[in-house]
């Protein structure tokens, strides 16, 4: 005969059981750190770029467009490696890996919107709604965040929403577009990479 | 007292068979190797619990192949859910 504290554990298995396999639990507080200080430097790079050619934005050149095309990339780039770093990192101290079903689930759900709402920026730059491309990346990203939350820590939701918030808030005042990036971007995720250290260790 | 026992399900008071009703009332399909990684059980051990689960009709599976080896995926049918659901109710009630 199964005792009362047997059904309790019973009822925790189940609980971890049901997020062990559905979601993707390894996501590394450091991840967000680090991704968010590349953003803070891009943000940096990129007003010292614009405001350092001849006429601000308004002289906008081909080289200045070269010019932030290449940090967005190299910032892109940079960011998704060192994400993946801590995290895997974090993973194989875990005993998991970075590549399991949950994990597999968690990235599939992540970049469909990511990549088919992302399409959005090079589509408005083609057609010259320069202002808007800062803030629909931030609610690109913020929706794409909320769609992968189902599949990893659900904070994740709750920093989708701002993220929206401030893309919203970017479209109303244009002017603010690059401040309120390093604010989603760059500030926001500092500060989510440090609940996660601290909710997560 | 006796009237609570009665909803408590035998089939899922062991741990393995506890953790792959877990498992399939949150995801759609989950395959063999993943239940292993996930439960820490051997082969044999998990073929026999998946196999008592499958006779009470609460999961079926099925059989693909993937870069040509074998993969058997399985789920939950919808008897396995409501009896899961019902044991759970079960636990909390005597809990309460």
């Amino acid at each position: 005969m199964k005792e009362e504290i047997d059904y309790i554990n019973d009822l925790k298995d189940i609980k971890s059981m049901m997020n062990q396999s559905s979601r993707f639990m390894s996501l590394s507080g450091w991840s967000g750190i680090a991704i968010g200080s590349i953003a803070l430097v891009a943000a940096f790079v990129t007003h010292f770029i614009v405001f350092t050619s001849p006429l601000g934005w308004y002289g906008s050149t081909a080289k200045l467009h070269f010019n932030l095309a290449l940090v967005a990339a190299l910032t892109l780039v940079i960011s998704l490696l060192l994400g993946y770093i801590f995290t895997h990192k974090k993973a194989k101290k875990e005993g998991t890996t970075t590549w399991n079903t949950q994990s597999k689930q968690l990235i599939s759900n992540f970049a469909l919107p990511l990549i088919l709402g992302g399409m959005i920026i090079p589509l408005f730059y083609i057609k010259g709604y320069m202002l808007l491309i800062s803030p629909m990346m931030l609610v690109v990203y913020g929706l794409s965040l909320i769609n992968a939350s189902k599949y990893t820590l659900k904070e994740l939701k709750s920093l989708g929403v701002l993220e929206i918030i401030l893309g919203l808030v970017g479209i109303y005042f244009p002017g603010y577009g690059l401040f309120l990036w390093a604010l989603g971007f760059g500030v926001l995720h500092i500060v989510y990479g440090i609940i996660m250290k601290v909710k997560y260790p | 007292m006796k009237n609570l026992l009665s909803n408590f399900n035998k089939a899922f008071e062991n741990k393995i068979r506890l953790g792959i009703m877990s498992i399939l009332v949150v995801n759609d399909r989950y395959d063999f190797n993943s239940f292993k990684e996930i439960l820490g059980v051997t082969d044999g051990n998990l073929a026999s619990h998946l196999k008592y689960l499958e006779n009470k009709m609460y999961i079926t599976y099925e059989k693909t192949f993937e870069s040509r080896k074998p993969k058997t995926t399985y789920s939950a049918t919808q008897e396995g859910k409501i009896a899961f659901k019902k044991h759970l109710k079960a636990i909390e009630e005597l809990l309460k």
